[in-house]
Order: structure tokens, then C-alpha cells, then sequence
């Protein structure tokens, strides 16, 4: 076990490392402006000279490698350097927006496993029927409509309509439990949606795998009912390999939130992405990329540990 | 190696050529949402090719006067806020939003397939190598690194296909090797080796054609992906430079008439909802298909 | 301007237009008073004298006490961060609506004159020397008395050159500032300025000395202490800033009665434009700026909100990058000029609530002159400059922007003298620094909040030489000598003459393509009263003297 927790770990070091590669050497080494993508100052304009100098001041003249290290160094020590739109350190903006960014992740992830599971429970039922197809459709309509689009329907029906809910916004779960749960409903729900569908089509079929096996049948042939089977047998036997996919889809709810945080204010990580954007502000995009890199290795790894701890039958080697 | 001269063998998927029409309306019977599925993406492709025929209008003429005008015989489906013809736009769209998916798709194959394969067959150091690369571009987040690139790269059709491309290459490559695992030891791969095939062709002639299938469903999956993003990016203003019609783009621009013509979103919103949903049933559907323990149960 | 008939009209021409969700409830009289509100200010301006824009601060104890209601929490949201707080950083665009609350000027307009405001009395003994006397009870947020030695300090912060901060057009004017006493500081000017005292009029800039040393510059950015009706409690990026009565300040309203009315101002960052209607409408937000305005049907027909509108609030326009080819080209900026339709910008930007515009002044400015020459479609003369310019089959041009429509359209409106236009969006701080300050794009689409009063620091940012608003910062020694006349040009009749004279310069150097003019709805609940617009930029909503029913 020790070894196997051990070569997961190196693991995911060396893709944290190779992540670190691919986004230094985007913002470097593909054509545009280094000074821009570094500084956010462009060098139209400017003599050789200065541009020369420019870059002395920045280290650009240094061999690649050497920069490189001196980035990622710095990384390391959590130093991301300064926001090239308002000279701040953008480890300290990273840092006020991890609560938002964190809860809406969190509670996104609980609500999409329990209506991706849901779903696929429901069409394994009755595999290849009407409620299977409409269950399917439901799910994919998920991810077949835009995120933007889903929020603004919300936001109308709940919002401008019924009053039930404001428009997200960010109250810390633990100073207004109601009103940050109220808050967090749409957007939570808008995110959950995006990997609700994978994780319907993973339980469905694992659940129609595992309905194969011979101690189902033996159930069957003692008479349960297809519906107790599959809550206290099947599903169990299921469960895991769906918390693997729920972690999996970890990268894909973070990208998610770059356009919910924006349609409903929240002053999380995604927001921050967008003024980047808009910007151009690349030093503060290049820490998000890595630390939602990063956050998504680390959620893969504690999921594989966790997986292989609950189920016996996996062995370590 | 010299075993060119070889003859290769038998390989399943060539067994029953000759009934193929047959065959595949018994399937379309069998599984009448999939077959559903497929005559609508057929139905876009054409489209696609014959935008230029169907469409009255051309994709960037704009009657300024006309802004915002309702359905009527001139203009099916309106004009927008420049006056441009909605529904030449949404079919004009439909070349740009498929090109992309499409060339993402090519671009993501050309990358991913590869890579699964190699690091499936060979295993050890080279699939581990191989894996975590593959891995690292999994945990950057999509979206942000295709938008990073766009950024760099300037955005046009070409740079958002690629970058589109390149985050979705992981899966491939899983799948791939997944797949190239299960079949490293069947029956017909061993025999082609004891017969003296070199790697390459056992990997490319044998392996390769028999992982067609599910490449299919991920093909179909990440092309849904890919549309969606492309309304994404749009979305962040770092799509497809306007005035190039794209549904992303198009949705975009309803979006912001959302209190004026609220009616304008439905035209490449629908677009994007029917193609994404015959995506993912066409996918699904050829999972269900080729996965002989889910058949019939 | 005649309410009634204004609404009416209005409402006749928008009823036909198609609705997005029948909104419940129908409010037309209660859309009427607050109409009445936004538009009841000082509009019909015939005096002609300097500033008259929309007077919209009411002088204490100049108009009728209104009946007020006080306390109570003031929700808002904005699209937009606060660029900067620290009010000698601000923006100047929609900064001040915020800046103010906490950060009030010394001076200020009570109708067209200027009176003494934070300061006690002021007096220009000479053209070049102000001598201002502070109030003695006026602290800053920490403490710390306003007294001369604060203004002496703001004074020299604001001008320093490597600040290079928003304020110091109007304070590098000022030589030194002596204080004889405490509380008397006197401004005296290197040379006498016509303008001086219009220009300082509108500079917030007072900040607490020890508060700036302690925080240092970035840090005081985030939470800065300067003088107002309100103080700072937080202000933070993408999320709630919250703003707090200030229960020290000593100025009253027009019936005695302490100032602010309300206790606690709420700012919200709801980026997203159809958000923003959304969160009014649904009556979580008491007051928005709206961006869009094919919302304000809704909005006026909503149970919950309705629109106050500012008139030709703001306006639209091309800008050139005049020292760089291909739009140094005098011929080429004319052919684009007239390749413009506004009418149909004005219904595809603004559905119609518009009007072209022949420049940037307020259509209710004192310098509006209907006789002046302007630039309208026409394919023929567009065709003909853009031959003289030596591009008779098109070019291609690479435009800025930091709203996409206008570029759509314009772009959509030049493919037909086949200038084909390639549009990058960009924030708006990104949108100044390069193509404002380093012209690396040669045109680019912008709005911007209409003229009302003087025209000195518009001409002196945006024409003159090096001009922070100066496209490409083109050396213009022709216009630096038009500037340097105005400010010794101490009548009201010779100011009127030179303006008339730089706008027309401006016309004839086809400076920048004006497009339209665009009004500007703020959407507020039902319950808000004493909005107005401000009085510098109509544009942003004064709630500095807001009140909740």
C-alpha cells in the first residue's frame, strides 16, 4: 500500500511538473510578444534599445531554462508575481477568491454526482425504454445548452419571476448558512448540470454491468424486486467507479466556472480568469491555469487513494 | 524488419462486407435513436456543404435599416442588430461550428490516437511517459488552455479548431490505450505476431482498425465538447472574429438582445442544442452498440 | 424638456416592440414620478455661461426641502470594478459615483456658480492666486483634521508627475500652496488660468496624509481615507464594497436636517450586463446604470423598477490615431466620416433613443450650434476622400474596442467602401494604454460621457499635445496655442468664440467620426428617490442625496 500511495504521489509531482512546462512555454516560447505576455506592455513603439532593456528588467534575456526555473521557483514559494493590470500580487488575489471558488466547487460537484447518479440509476432500470431515452435526453440537454444561456434562464424564472433566489452573488457558508445556500442554488446547479451527463452515462452502465453478475441474479431468483436490487446490491458495487469519474470531471467543472462565476457575480477564481482576459493580463491567467491544474492532480490523486483504499479487491503493486 | 510481404489476416471487422446495407438497416431497426441521430448529423453535414446554395442571403450583408426585423418571406428567421439575415447566418454557421468541431476532432485524433496506441502497446517506461503527458494537458482545464492559446495565437477559425484540438487530445489517448490493452493479447494480435509483424504493423493494420469504434464515440462526444466551447469562447469575446457567422458567435450576440428579441437566441441555440444531442446519442448510441455486455440486457 | 409628452411619445413609439416575458403589473404612473425625477433638473439652460450642464447637485437651501426618509440601506450594482478608489487615482468615468461618497471637493457648482464646499469661504484676490479657508470641523475618516497643511499635501501628491494621476491637469496649475495659518491655504498658480478654478471645481483629490504614509500607495488604494457624507468600510474587486454614513459630517441639508439620508451604501459587482436588469427587476438591487438598452421597455413596464434618464448623457465615436499612417491620412479620416450612417447606428446601437451626433457636446450645451458643419452619410464624398487618400479599393484596418456593437456596426457599415475592419475587443484600461497611449491600432470605437460646461480639459486631454485622451500622444502645436488663449481668455464671450473655433477645427481635421448620442438610463426601484445624474457626467448617478421611501 505505502508503495502504491508512493509512486501516486511521484506521479502526480511529475505532472505537476510537466503542467508547469506547458504553461511557461505558452506564454514564452509561441510567437507573440514576451514583453507583452509577461508585462502586459506591449513594445510597439519602442527602440530596440528599450525594448532591450525592457527585457534585461524583466530577465527575458536569460536562457529559457534559467527563467523557467526562476518562475517556477517562485511558483513553488506560491510567488506568482504581479498582476500586469493593477501591479498587485496575484497569489493574494488567487487567495481572497479561493473560498467562493471552493464552496461553489464543492457543492457543484455534491449536486451533480447526486443527479448524474440519480439519472443513471433510473435509466439502468429500464435500460433502452422511453424513460431511459427521456432520462438520457434530460442529462445531455445539460450540457447541450451553453452555460450562459442556462444561467440567464434561471436567473429569469427564479429571479425576476418568482423572487425565490438572488442572483448568486458570494455569502460565506458559514457566517449565513441560508443565505449562502440560497445564493449558491443557480450557480451550483448551472456547474452541477455540466458533469451531471458523464456521470449519468458511468452509472448507468456500470449499474447494468454489475446487474449481470451472479449474486443479482441469485436476488432475482429470490424474488426482490428489481428496484431493491438495485438499491442495496447493485448500486453499492457501482458507487465507486462513479466517484472516480465525479473526480475525474474535476477539470471540467473548474473551466465551467470561469462562465458561471461571470454570469452570476461571483467574486471567485473563474471571474478572476475573465478580467484577466479581457485584459490580457497573463502572468494572473498563468498562475490560474496552474492552480486549477493543480487542484485538479490533487483531486484525482486523493480519489484514486481513496478508491483503492475502499475497494478490496484492487490490489497495489 | 521484411515482413511487408506478409499477408495480413483475416481481421474481424472485414467478415461481413457484403451485407453492409443489410446490416445496417437491421441496426437502425434495433437502435432507431441512434440511427435517428446519425440522419440528423448527416442532415448538418449537408447543410454545411450546400450553405452557399440554400442560404438567400450571404452570411455578412448587412441592411443596417433592417435591424431587428421579425420572421417574414424575405428573412425566415429575422435579422440581426446589423440587419444581416438570421437564417443564411445560422446555415452559413453551421460550416463554421461543424469546421471547427471537425478540425478539432482531426487535430485531437492526430495527437491522441497516437499516443494512446503507442503507449498501450509498449507499455513501461514509454506508456508511462506517454501518460503523464497526457495527464497534464487532462488537469489543465479546457476551456483555459484553449483560450490561453487563442489569446496567443491571435483568434481565427484555424487557432480556436487547434486550440480546441489540443484539449481534447487526453481522451483519445485513454481511450485508445484502454482499448489497445484489451486487444494486446487477443487471439488475432498474437497471431500476426508469431507470423513476424513488425510493431508498427501490428499496431497500425491490426490494432488500430479494430479500436475504430469507440474513437467513433469519443470522436462524436468531443466534437459535442467542441462546439460547445467554440459558444464559449464567444462568449468571452475570444471566438472566431466577427463578422464571421458562428453559432457561438451568434448566440453571443442574441444574448445581449435578450430583452429586445428574446426570440433571436432560439435560431443557434436550437442549432447548437440539436447538434449536441445527436452527438451525444450518436455516441452513445454506438457504446451501446459495440458493448457486447450491455446488449440485450 | 415637456415630461409628458416626452414619456408619451416614447411610449407610443416602443409600445409595438416586441416584449420578452409579459412582465406582471403595469406601473405607468409610478414610472411618471420617477421620470419626473431624472429629468427634472435645470435643463432649459439659456444663460450661456460657463459649466451650466445639468445642475444636478441641489444647493442646500436653494431648492424646497423635500420630505425625506431617513436611513435605510442602499443596494447597487454595477457591470464594472472601481478602477480606483483612491480618489486622486480615479478613473474619471464611472469612479466618481463611488470616489464622492467618500471623497468630497473643496469647491462646487450651486447652480452655475461656484461656492465653497468642504472649504468655509474662498476668495481670488488676484487671476492667479486662490485663497482657500477650511472648515475647522472637518475630519478625515482616521481623525485627522482637513486643515491647510491636507491641502497643501493632496496638492502636491496630486500634481507629482510620476503619479501621473487623473488630477493633476487640473492641480500642476498650481505653483506652490502657502499656508498662513492653520486653516488658510492659498493656491497661487504659475501664471493666471481663465479655466483654473472650473477645472479645480470637480477634483476630488483631498486625502488623509497619515493614512496614505501608513498604507502606503497600493494599500491605500484598497481602502482610502479622504473627507465625505460617507466613509469606506470595504471595497472589494468582483464583490460587495460597502460604504457607511459618516457620522461626523457637518454639513446639513436645505431644512437643517443631517446629510447623508441613507446609512449604508452597497455596491455589488454583477458583471454581465442581462444580470444586471435581471437583479433590478426582480427588486434584490434599488439602483444599476443600464447597459442595455433594449432592456428599458422591460424595465418601464416592470412592477418593481423603472428608468430615470439623463438626456444625451453620453455619446459614441470613432477615434483616429492622427500621428501614424494610415489614419494620419486627413483624407482617409473624412472618407470615414461620411462612410457612417448614423441613423442606422442610432437604431441598431440604441433602438432609436439616440440622435447622430455632430460633436461631443450635450445637446442642451451652451456651445451648440445648430448652423455648424457636420458629417453625414454620404457614399458619394466617402468614396471620393477615400480615392484621395490613396485607398480607392479599401484597406484593411485593425480596430480597438472595449464594447463590440459599435465595432460590428461600423465595421458591418465601412465593408461597403470595402475597408475591411478587423475588430479586437479590450478591457477599457487595456483599450487606453494601447491604442490611446501607444497607438498601435489606427481607429478604434469608443463612448464617452457628453460636454456639458467648459471645454478646457477635454481639449487639453484629448487635443493637445501628449494629451492622456490623445490617440497615439501626437505632438499638436497648433492646438497647444488654441489652449494656451483659452486659458487667458477670462470673458464668457471670448471662450464661447475660441471653443467654436476648436470644435470647428475639430470638424475640419475629421479629428474623431462622432456617431451618436446616446442617453443614459439608470434603472432604480420604485422606493429610491433624489437620484440625479452627476452634474460632471451624466453618465454615472449621483446618489450622494438618495433616500428610500
Amino acid at each position: 500500500m505505502t508503495r502504491y500511495v508512493v509512486r501516486s504521489v511521484l506521479q502526480s509531482l511529475v505532472v505537476v511538473f510537466l503542467v508547469s512546462v506547458v504553461v511557461f512555454a505558452i506564454m514564452r516560447a509561441l510567437p507573440g510578444d514576451p514583453v507583452a505576455a509577461l508585462s502586459g506592455e506591449s513594445t510597439v513603439g519602442y527602440d530596440a534599445q528599450q525594448v532591450k532593456e525592457i527585457k534585461e528588467s524583466l530577465g527575458l534575456n536569460r536562457p529559457l531554462v534559467i527563467q523557467y526555473l526562476d518562475w517556477a521557483l517562485d511558483a513553488v514559494r506560491g510567488d506568482f508575481g504581479v498582476s500586469a493590470r493593477n501591479n498587485l500580487s496575484v497569489s493574494e488575489e488567487i487567495q481572497s477568491r479561493l473560498i467562493a471558488s471552493a464552496q461553489l466547487a464543492v457543492v457543484a460537484m455534491i449536486l451533480g454526482t447526486i443527479a448524474g447518479v440519480a439519472f443513471g440509476v433510473i435509466a439502468a432500470l429500464r435500460p433502452r425504454s422511453p424513460i431511459d431515452l427521456a432520462v438520457t435526453l434530460l442529462a445531455t440537454s445539460g450540457i447541450a445548452v451553453p452555460s450562459f444561456v442556462l444561467s440567464m434562464g434561471l436567473i429569469w424564472i427564479f429571479t425576476v419571476q418568482l423572487h425565490w433566489l438572488p442572483i448568486g452573488g458570494f455569502t460565506n457558508l458559514w457566517d449565513d448558512p441560508l443565505l449562502a445556500v440560497k445564493g449558491l442554488a443557480m450557480p451550483a446547479s448551472v456547474l452541477g448540470m455540466t458533469i451531471a451527463a458523464p456521470i449519468m452515462r458511468h452509472t448507468r452502465s456500470s449499474l447494468l454491468e454489475v446487474l449481470r453478475y451472479d449474486y443479482i441474479r441469485t436476488a432475482r431468483a429470490k424474488g426482490l424486486s428489481g428496484k431493491a436490487i438495485v438499491l442495496r446490491h447493485a448500486l453499492r458495487n457501482s458507487l465507486l467507479p462513479v466517484v472516480t469519474v465525479a473526480g475525474l470531471r474535476m477539470a471540467a467543472l473548474l473551466e465551467g466556472s470561469v462562465i458561471v462565476e461571470t454570469m452570476f457575480s461571483v467574486p471567485g477564481i473563474g471571474r478572476l480568469a475573465v478580467n484577466a482576459i479581457s485584459s490580457r493580463d497573463y502572468p494572473t491567467l498563468q498562475a490560474i491555469v496552474v492552480v486549477f491544474a493543480v487542484v485538479t492532480i490533487v483531486v484525482n490523486l486523493l480519489v484514486d487513494l481513496t478508491y483503492t483504499k475502499l475497494d478490496p479487491r484492487i490490489t497495489y503493486t | 524488419m521484411t515482413e511487408q510481404s506478409i499477408p495480413a489476416l483475416p481481421v474481424p471487422r472485414r467478415a461481413a462486407r457484403n451485407s453492409i446495407g443489410r446490416q445496417t438497416f437491421a441496426l437502425a431497426r434495433r437502435y432507431p435513436v441512434t440511427a435517428g441521430a446519425a440522419l440528423v448529423l448527416l442532415a448538418f453535414c449537408v447543410v454545411a456543404i450546400l450553405a452557399p446554395m440554400l442560404a438567400p442571403y450571404g452570411p455578412t450583408e448587412a441592411n443596417g435599416l433592417e435591424s431587428l426585423a421579425g420572421p417574414s418571406r424575405d428573412h425566415f428567421f429575422g435579422t440581426d442588430r446589423f440587419g444581416r439575415d438570421v437564417f443564411s447566418r445560422v446555415l452559413f454557421g453551421t460550416r463554421i461550428s461543424l469546421g471547427v468541431g471537425f478540425v478539432a476532432v482531426i487535430i485531437a485524433g492526430t495527437i491522441g490516437i497516437p499516443l494512446g496506441l503507442v503507449g498501450g502497446y509498449f507499455g513501461g517506461l514509454v506508456d508511462a511517459l506517454l501518460m503523464r503527458i497526457t495527464d497534464t494537458f487532462m488537469a489543465i482545464p479546457g476551456l483555459l488552455l484553449a483560450l490561453t492559446l487563442v489569446l496567443v495565437l491571435e483568434p481565427s477559425f484555424f487557432t480556436v479548431a487547434l486550440a480546441l484540438g489540443i484539449a481534447a487530445f487526453p481522451g483519445y489517448a485513454r481511450v485508445m490505450r484502454s482499448r489497445v490493452l484489451a486487444l494486446r493479447s487477443a487471439d488475432f494480435v498474437l497471431a500476426a505476431h508469431a507470423l513476424g509483424a513488425s510493431n508498427m504493423r501490428v499496431m497500425f493494420r491490426h490494432i488500430l482498425p479494430n479500436a475504430t469504434a469507440p474513437m467513433i464515440v469519443v470522436a462524436s462526444l468531443s466534437m459535442g465538447g467542441a462546439v460547445l466551447a467554440e459558444a464559449g469562447l464567444s462568449f468571452l469575446g475570444v471566438g472566431v472574429r466577427p463578422p464571421t457567422a458562428t453559432w457561438g458567435a451568434m448566440l453571443k450576440d442574441s444574448f445581449t438582445l435578450i430583452y429586445t428579441t428574446p426570440t433571436l437566441m432560439l435560431y443557434p441555440g436550437a442549432a447548437i442544442f440539436v447538434l449536441i444531442l445527436a452527438l451525444n446519442l450518436f455516441g452513445d448510441g454506438v457504446r451501446d452498440i459495440l458493448d457486447p455486455r450491455q446488449r440485450g440486457s | 424638456m415637456d415630461e409628458g409628452n416626452y414619456w408619451a411619445r416614447r411610449a407610443s413609439m416602443r409600445l409595438g416592440r416586441r416584449r420578452f416575458i409579459a412582465a406582471s403589473g403595469i406601473a405607468t404612473a409610478g414610472m411618471a414620478a420617477i421620470a419626473a425625477i431624472g429629468c427634472g433638473s435645470d435643463d432649459s439652460d439659456d444663460s450661456g455661461s460657463p459649466g451650466s450642464g445639468t445642475g444636478s447637485t441641489p444647493a442646500p437651501g436653494a431648492t424646497t426641502a423635500p420630505i425625506v426618509k431617513r436611513g435605510g440601506e442602499l443596494n447597487m450594482a454595477r457591470a464594472g470594478n472601481l478602477a480606483f478608489a483612491d480618489p486622486q487615482r480615479s478613473s474619471g468615468g464611472n469612479d466618481p459615483i463611488f470616489n464622492r461618497l467618500y471623497a468630497e471637493t473643496i469647491l462646487r457648482y450651486e447652480g452655475d456658480e461656484i461656492k465653497a464646499y468642504l472649504a468655509d469661504s474662498f476668495e481670488q484676490p488676484d487671476q492667479a492666486t486662490v485663497t482657500l479657508k477650511m472648515r475647522k470641523d472637518l475630519k478625515f475618516a482616521d481623525g485627522t483634521p482637513v486643515n491647510a497643511a491636507a491641502v497643501k499635501f493632496a496638492v502636491e501628491r496630486g500634481s507629482d508627475a510620476k503619479l501621473n494621476a487623473p488630477v493633476r491637469p487640473g492641480l500642476s496649475l498650481i505653483e506652490r500652496v502657502e499656508t498662513p495659518d492653520e486653516y488658510t491655504a492659498v493656491l497661487k498658480l504659475a501664471r493666471p488660468n481663465a479655466l483654473f478654478l472650473s477645472s479645480f471645481v470637480s477634483s476630488s483629490f483631498l486625502i488623509s496624509p497619515p493614512a496614505l504614509e501608513k498604507l502606503g500607495p497600493d494599500e491605500f488604494n484598497k481602502k482610502p481615507v479622504s473627507v465625505g457624507p460617507y466613509k469606506v468600510e470595504k471595497i472589494t474587486q468582483d464583490g460587495e464594497s460597502v460604504f457607511v454614513r459618516n457620522p461626523e459630517w457637518p454639513l446639513k441639508d436645505a431644512s437643517g436636517g443631517a446629510l447623508p439620508y441613507i446609512d449604508r451604501i452597497i455596491n455589488r459587482i454583477i458583471p454581465q450586463p442581462e444580470a444586471l436588469v435581471a437583479a433590478l427587476l426582480s427588486g434584490d438591487i434599488d439602483l444599476v446604470n443600464v447597459l442595455d438598452l433594449g432592456s428599458i421597455d422591460q424595465l418601464k413596464n416592470s412592477g418593481n423598477a423603472g428608468v430615470i434618464e439623463a438626456p444625451s448623457a453620453g455619446y459614441q465615436m470613432v477615434e483616429f490615431v492622427t500621428n501614424k499612417a494610415p489614419s494620419d491620412s486627413l483624407a482617409l479620416r473624412k472618407a470615414i466620416n461620411y462612410a457612417i450612417n448614423r441613423d442606422e447606428l442610432n437604431k441598431q446601437l440604441a433602438f432609436g433613443l439616440g440622435k447622430p451626433a455632430a460633436n461631443m457636446l450635450t445637446v442642451d450645451s451652451w456651445l451648440q450650434d445648430p448652423s455648424a458643419p457636420r458629417y453625414d452619410y454620404d457614399a458619394k464624398k466617402a468614396q471620393e476622400s477615400l480615392s484621395q487618400a490613396g485607398f480607392p479599393d479599401g484597406l484593411d484596418l485593425r480596430l480597438a474596442t472595449y464594447a463590440a456593437p459599435q465595432a460590428e456596426a461600423i465595421q458591418a457599415q465601412l465593408a461597403r467602401f470595402k475597408i475591411k475592419v478587423q475588430i479586437e475587443q479590450l478591457e477599457l484600461a487595456v483599450y487606453q494604454d494601447k491604442f490611446r497611449t501607444k497607438g498601435e491600432y489606427p481607429i478604434a470605437t469608443a463612448g464617452s460621457p457628453a460636454e456639458g460646461g467648459e471645454l478646457y480639459q477635454y481639449f487639453l486631454t484629448r487635443m493637445g499635445s501628449k494629451g492622456k485622451y490623445n490617440p497615439g500622444q501626437p505632438t499638436n502645436a497648433d492646438w497647444d496655442e488654441l489652449i494656451t488663449k483659452l486659458e487667458t481668455a477670462f470673458d464668457t464671450e471670448g471662450r464661447k468664440k475660441l471653443y467654436q473655433e476648436m470644435l470647428r477645427k475639430q470638424y475640419d481635421q475629421a479629428y474623431r467620426a462622432h456617431t451618436i448620442t446616446t442617453p443614459t438610463f439608470y434603472g432604480v426601484s420604485k422606493k429610491l428617490r433624489g437620484v440625479v445624474p452627476m452634474r460632471e457626467n451624466r453618465t454615472n448617478p449621483d446618489v450622494r442625496l438618495a433616500w428610500k421611501a
